[in-house]
């Protein structure tokens, strides 16, 4: 490898690293902005234009603020956890394409550049679904090493919720991942891209809308968001998993949960939604003038994904435990199953040969 | 296709960069001041009763197993997933999606048998 | 502290001092310590601009803080709408309303969790200072004798935007804070960064009294020497009354049968504050007054008194009925059983239960509704008395009397749980109170006091730490430029509101750590059979701090995974002591602290409070029509903005982030400006007056009241109604659970909207008609589920009929007096008891006044909805999820200054 890739891909890493926690802070903002205009409200308006500044004003409060650890916790845990939760969020975006890639990246010296941390990693899917399992260690161990009884519950509470969430989570993408052949997420997208009927693209939300549904209420779960925010659940449990931890320990998990949401939306746009895929775009045209309108597509779908997900929060009321279960085993599970089966002998009945 | 792994490691080493150094910063610059009752659990301003690591009632553990099943068969299945359609268009389809069938069959023996052993009911 | 010198660079070219000036302190940094200013700067501006309050709202003060989030005042502007229910997050507490002794432990400890630098807001008269209830035995007076305070916001609540005020006086004092550098020898005023500094609040601990370890020394000092006692002995002491006698037959109901009393009676004969004067001269007060009375019971003239007419609530059986029923028992359980005291029945302790089976299962009217019990320290005794009611026959209330030996501990009543289970925590209230033990209750502790707490609060013989004399004005408040007012801890021997017996000796057993509330309450693990698996429960607090208790309640809660198996409620954390202040207050005194009962329904709370004084004077207190209807449109209005609350924060217990609840609030402020309009405060409108109404309404009020009725209220009604009712998961959370049967919330003396959710159609409106509510068209609404869901449905559909009920009342409203006379200040009560009983937001709210034809209440006890409907939240809970346990709590809508007033 020479050495100017090595070059790019740091600097890929840190302009995506460095942005998407700017973009945390400022979805914070963004989050009590929405919740403002959901409640008639204002928001943050005093720290700089429009409450700009806010977040600033958080971060550097964070950081100023006593680190609080109490006598009666698992001290390495307690210290482990909020960085597992920052980890496994941020390298979760490594097979994140946020432009084009692959085939449809555009190229310097005949070298293509990928929008992607690491472009060509094959099993794409599963590494995002493995990372994203992963993190819930770091509610589960915050919450036990807290030793505190309401992180307990929250922690608890959290380990069965995303076991059962990831069924409905893998199965309801097996449909995409079959018509592309791929599980990488660039051809998933690229595939979404080609394949459209007429004027109506063939993005997922068309192809495979029950698995776009099963797909939504499942990330809505693994992401620990209203109204399946049971770890956190502020009226029952006053905190949840993060009710002992202070300062910029609990603005790290916060930080972890928010850069889910954005990797959560980023899949949904690509599987679901065409990922970089607009009218006005040619699919073919691997220029650097499209590849930066196609990264400002995805971001925009991205940021309308976000708003969504903020918006259902303060819409909604909570589910409890059993509900909770009951709806990704009886409900999700059974139907993400129908889902594959249905595709499969449409696939069979439509492509088939023999 | 090893480098592109190495690129995770070296997203890796920047988020673990990231997530050390507020960590860093709050030892050099936060206050600290300890007392006894801040050592103290929290618990809606009350000194908590009893042990809170308990032998906690996991009321899920059918669940973790079915999960287990089930999280394997998808693992199974995405291999399936990214060649069946070449394997359609190859003519092989039909066997190939029977055998799926079957074996999907089974899995959803196995759930509706839980179901109907009230093992899916949240106790 | 000395600034360290600013060194700085000579100018070495002439230049304009003003440029100059300016050139310093925008441009050129002219000294290390100038640049740390810079540090500084970004430092303050960080905290100031981020300031997250602890979520917790003690009482009034409380609600006016939520408000100040709602979308009129919008404490998000400032970035600090971010409340959180952890004290580790949290930056800034606000003490949002009255202390209460119960409760400091708690505030203590919740303040040292929180990490530095840290601030504390005092909102409210109460948490700066005691305010109103200053005199209760269980207050403190003020946050600021344990925590260090660095902005008070004054108001009895303060608006939001005097929070508001707050919150920017703090962000000011913020921005003039100095890093305090050790190291560069720069002093600041960042005491957190100083390790010398002991930041921590010693939690104080519930001994006979609460004490202050930091004074603990003193305290135990002071106790043994007995300073107290010799002050008690030099104050004038409240008259006892003996307990009325059965009527001799013959002459009727007549004064010389009622020996009533009146301890100011010769007092009256001079003016109240001429007489107050007088004592505080320390001159001699005519008559029996002061220096004769000190030490003991002022000598009871024999004077003639006004006596009311005998009847214990306006709609009752009647004294045919009760005759009729004495006879009845007497024949039936054997003679003696009853005897009719001025219109209740006086029954043996003995033959209690007899009676209550008697009447709840065999009488033609069914007693299956227990109202209200409670009792009087009278000379002779202390008598417990039971309110009841039929449901099937609504409206023929009657007394029974049950009467105990006075000396402590010596007097026994049978429990009545067994037949109204309702009486339980009315049973406890009255064992805490006047100490009188009730066989047979299977957990009698104290309820709103803690265990260990040295006396019986309402007994007549108690006087609290800061008591001055029998009735108010007090002689301490009154200051005619002698320079003689005095503050309360002055005369305290203890220099703080403490009462500690000479006796005491356990200070060696004090025990900061040990949960002395909590600890008699801890359930049992056995309620609920969970499954075969050998697993391990735990008890968890939910509360006195919770961001979904509505207040300072707690719930011990035991645990087995997440299904609860056992629950005890543990109260008091809000008691203020209303009752006992109610009797110091005379009569029209009170009005104003009825109103911060249910601070949320204070127009409510005045009707009651009125109709039960107005019972007594009679035909001296006779409404006028244009003020009955100006009543019913005020507790309309106020019912719709208590329903409002209540819908909405339902929906916050069950995930809903706020955002219902902000609608709701949205509505609630209309009206809230409709009652500052009217009576001149949004909450506690003290607007009600005996005989009538304090003002008339201001001129355009009545159209600004019609429109947002007529146009606004049902439109925001329906809006709720499409928003809510249909929800998918706010169905599948609120239904089947919290069920409560017909015959449980019967049984428990639920009262309200829990009550006609469990399909019991009694409403006090219709079912003991007061004021003018009998012409009115309007449906008492109820539910057929039981569960959570059809408390909020019957709440939605009240207020529809609320604003029925208000659109015929604006319709109907004549011209006239709002006063039967000119407006008084001294009202004369004739002697007597009476029961008013009001439909409150939450359920049947009753007052109980004993007058002796004194300036105050000899007994005053408030029958309080949401305590009582508390006894049935064990049952509705168990078995269900601790997620389940917080929207039943919500279902319920308690006011905690109500369950614990």
């Amino acid at each position: 490898m020479a050495t100017w890739q090595i070059a790019v891909i740091l600097v890929k890493i840190f302009l995506i690293v460095g942005l998407f926690q700017g973009a945390v802070a400022y979805m914070i903002l963004l989050e009590r902005k929405i919740a403002a205009w959901a409640q008639d409200r204002i928001g943050p308006n005093r720290c700089g234009p429009l409450g700009l500044l806010q977040p600033l004003a958080d971060g550097a409060k964070m950081l100023l603020k006593e680190d609080v650890i109490p006598g009666y916790v698992n001290k390495p845990l307690y210290i482990l956890a909020p960085a597992i939760a920052i980890v496994m969020a941020t390298i979760g975006f490594a097979v994140v394409p946020f432009g084009p890639a692959g085939l449809d990246a555009p190229t310097v010296n005949g070298n293509p550049i990928h929008f992607q941390i690491a472009p060509n990693v094959d099993i794409g899917i599963l590494y995002v679904f493995a990372i994203g399992s992963l993190a819930v260690y770091a509610v589960i161990l915050g919450g036990y090493a807290s030793n505190n009884k309401y992180s307990f519950l929250g922690g608890l509470r959290n380990s069965a919720q995303i076991i059962s969430y990831e069924i409905p989570l893998g199965l309801s993408v097996l449909g995409m991942v079959m018509l592309a052949r791929s599980l990488e997420l660039n051809d998933v997208m690229s595939w979404q891209d080609r394949n459209g009927l007429g004027p109506i693209p063939a993005w997922g939300v068309f192809v495979q809308p029950l698995a776009f549904l099963i797909f939504l209420v499942s990330a809505f779960a693994e992401t620990n968001r209203l109204p399946f925010d049971l770890a956190e659940a502020e009226q029952e449990l006053v905190g949840g998993f993060h009710t002992e931890y202070s300062a910029m320990k609990f603005g790290m998990f916060f930080l972890g949960e928010y850069l889910h949401v954005i990797t959560v939306s980023f899949l949904t746009v690509i599987l679901f939604f065409g990922g970089w895929d607009a009218p006005f775009l040619g699919v073919e045209d691997t220029s650097w003038i499209a590849a930066v309108l196609k990264v400002g597509v995805i971001f925009f779908k991205v940021t309308l994904m976000v708003i969504f997900i903020m918006w259902i929060r303060w819409t909604l009321p909570r589910f409890r435990y059993d509900q909770l279960m009951n709806l990704a085993w009886k409900a999700l599970i059974p139907l993400a199953l129908l889902n594959l089966v249905v595709t499969m002998v449409l696939i069979q009945l439509f492509r088939g040969v023999g | 296709m090893l480098p592109n792994y190495g690129f995770i490691g070296l997203l890796l080493l920047a988020a673990v960069a990231f997530a050390v150094a507020p960590l860093v910063v709050v030892a050099l610059v936060a206050p600290r001041k300890w007392s006894v009752e801040k050592g103290e659990a929290y618990e809606c301003g009350v000194r908590t009763t009893g042990e809170t690591w308990v032998r906690f009632r996991i009321q899920y553990y059918v669940y973790a197993l079915l999960f287990l099943v089930f999280d394997i068969e998808t693992i199974f299945l995405y291999p399936w997933a990214v060649s069946y359609l070449g394997l359609a268009e190859a003519g092989f389809g039909l066997f190939v999606l029977v055998e799926m069938v079957v074996f999907l069959v089974l899995l959803a023996v196995a759930l509706v048998f839980a179901w109907a052993a009230g093992d899916l009911r949240w106790v | 502290m000395p600034t360290p010198p600013t060194t700085r660079p000579e100018w070495t070219i002439p230049i304009d001092p003003a440029l100059q000036a300016e050139l310093e302190k925008h441009v050129l940094v002219t000294s290390w310590d100038e640049l740390l200013g810079v540090v500084d700067t970004i430092y303050n501006w960080g905290r100031r601009s981020a300031l997250w309050p602890l979520g917790f709202g003690l009482a009034c003060c409380g609600i006016e803080m939520i408000c100040t989030a709602s979308s009129r005042f919008d404490i998000a502007r400032f970035g600090a709408e971010v409340f959180r229910g952890s004290p580790r997050q949290a930056d800034v507490m606000i003490v949002s309303g009255t202390v209460t002794k119960t409760m400091m432990p708690m505030i203590a400890r919740l303040y040292d969790q929180m990490p530095e630098p840290k601030y504390v807001i005092s909102m409210g008269a109460c948490a700066s200072g005691g305010g109103p209830f200053k005199e209760g035995y269980n207050v403190v007076s003020g946050i600021d004798k344990f925590l260090p305070v660095d902005v008070y916001v004054p108001g009895c609540p303060p608006t939001p935007q005097a929070l508001l005020n707050g919150l920017i006086a703090l962000q000011r004092k913020i921005d003039g804070e100095r890093l305090d550098i050790p190291a560069l020898g720069r002093k600041g005023n960042t005491p957190w960064y100083d390790p010398e500094v002991d930041r921590d609040i010693p939690v104080p601990v519930f001994g006979p009294d609460l004490i202050d370890v930091r004074t603990l020394e003193l305290t135990a000092e002071r106790a043994a020497a007995g300073l107290l006692d010799a002050r008690e002995a030099a104050l004038p002491r409240p008259a006892l009354i003996p307990a009325p006698r059965p009527e001799a037959p013959g002459p009727a109901p007549d004064a010389a049968a009622e020996p009533s009393p009146a301890p100011a009676a010769e007092q009256r004969a001079m003016s109240k504050i001429e007489l107050i004067r007088a004592r505080s001269r320390g001159e001699a007060v005519p008559g029996a007054s002061a220096p004769t009375s000190a030490g003991k019971p002022a000598a009871r003239p024999s004077k003639k008194l006004k006596v009311a007419p005998a009847r214990p609530s306006l709609v009752w059986l009647g004294d045919e009925g009760l005759a009729e029923l004495a006879s009845r028992l007497d024949a039936e359980l054997g003679s003696g059983t009853a005897t009719i005291v001025r219109a209740a029945l006086l029954v043996p302790a003995e033959k209690l239960l007899d009676v209550a089976f008697f009447l709840r299962d065999r009488n033609p009217i069914r007693y299956d509704y227990l109202a209200s019990l409670q009792s009087v320290h009278y000379e002779d005794c202390i008598e417990v008395n039971y309110h009841l009611d039929s449901t099937a026959r609504p409206g023929s209330l009657i007394e029974l009397r049950v009467r105990t030996a006075e000396a402590e501990g010596a007097g026994e009543v049978p429990s009545v749980i067994s037949v109204w289970p309702g009486a339980d925590f009315q049973e406890r209230e009255v064992f805490d109170m006047m100490g009188v033990r009730f066989a047979g209750h299977p957990n009698l502790t104290r309820i709103l006091m803690w265990e260990g707490f040295a006396y019986h609060p309402l007994r007549k013989d108690y006087l609290e730490p800061y008591y001055e004399a029998p009735a108010k004005v007090f002689p301490s408040r009154i200051d005619d430029g002698q320079g003689q007012h005095r503050r309360a801890e002055e005369l305290n021997p203890f220099g703080s509101n403490v009462k500690i017996p000479r006796s005491f000796s356990g200070w060696d057993r004090l025990d900061p750590a040990a949960d002395v509330k909590g600890a008699g309450r801890m359930p049992e693990g056995t309620g609920v059979d969970v499954q075969e698996l050998d697993t391990d429960q735990f008890v968890l607090s939910i509360g006195p701090q919770h961001p979904s208790t509505h207040g300072v309640f707690r719930m011990n809660l035991r645990v087995d995974g997440e299904t609860v198996v056992g629950l005890k409620p543990v109260m008091g954390y809000m008691h203020r002591n209303h009752e006992k202040i109610g009797e110091r207050n005379t009569f029209l005194m009170n009005f104003p602290f009825t109103d911060r009962l249910d601070y949320f329904t204070s127009m409510l709370n005045n009707f009651g409070y009125a109709l039960a004084v107005e019972q007594l004077m009679g035909d001296d207190a006779k409404v006028p029509e244009r003020a009955e209807y100006i009543r019913v449109i005020m507790a309309e209005l106020n019912r719709i903005a208590s329903h409002m609350w209540s819908i909405g924060f339902l929906l916050n217990d069950l995930g809903a982030f706020f955002t219902p609840a902000l609608y709701a609030i949205e509505e609630r402020e209309l009206i809230l400006d409709l009652f500052e309009w009217a009576a001149g405060s949004r909450m506690m409108c003290n607007y009600f007056r005996f005989g009538g109404v304090a003002f008339d309404l201001p001129p355009g009020w009545l159209d600004r009241c019609r429109a947002i009725v007529s146009d606004r209220l049902d439109r925001k009604i329906d809006e709720l109604d499409r928003l809510l009712s249909e929800n998918e998961i706010f169905k599948d959370r609120s239904r089947g659970v919290g069920l409560l049967s017909r015959e449980q919330a019967i049984a428990y003396s639920a009262a309200g909207p829990v009550l006609r959710a469990s399909n019991v159609p009694y409403d006090i409106r219709r079912a003991a008609p007061y004021s003018i509510y009998d012409r009115f068209d309007f449906e008492v609404v109820t539910g057929t589920g039981c569960d959570v869901y059809d408390r909020y449905y019957v709440r939605l559909l009240e207020m529809r009929e609320s604003v029925r009920i208000l659109k015929q009342a604006l319709r109907d409203l004549p011209e006239g007096p709002i006063l039967p006379g000119k407006k008084s200040y001294q009202i004369k009560v004739p002697a007597g008891e009476a029961y008013s009983r009001v439909e409150n937001a939450k359920g049947e709210l009753g007052f109980y006044v004993v007058a002796d034809g004194g300036p105050t209440a000899y007994r005053y006890h408030v029958r309080s909805p949401s305590f009582i409907n508390l006894t049935a939240l064990e049952t509705m809970c168990l078995g269900h999820t601790v997620a389940d346990v917080v929207g039943i709590l919500g279902s319920l809508d308690i006011v905690l200054g109500e369950v614990d007033r």
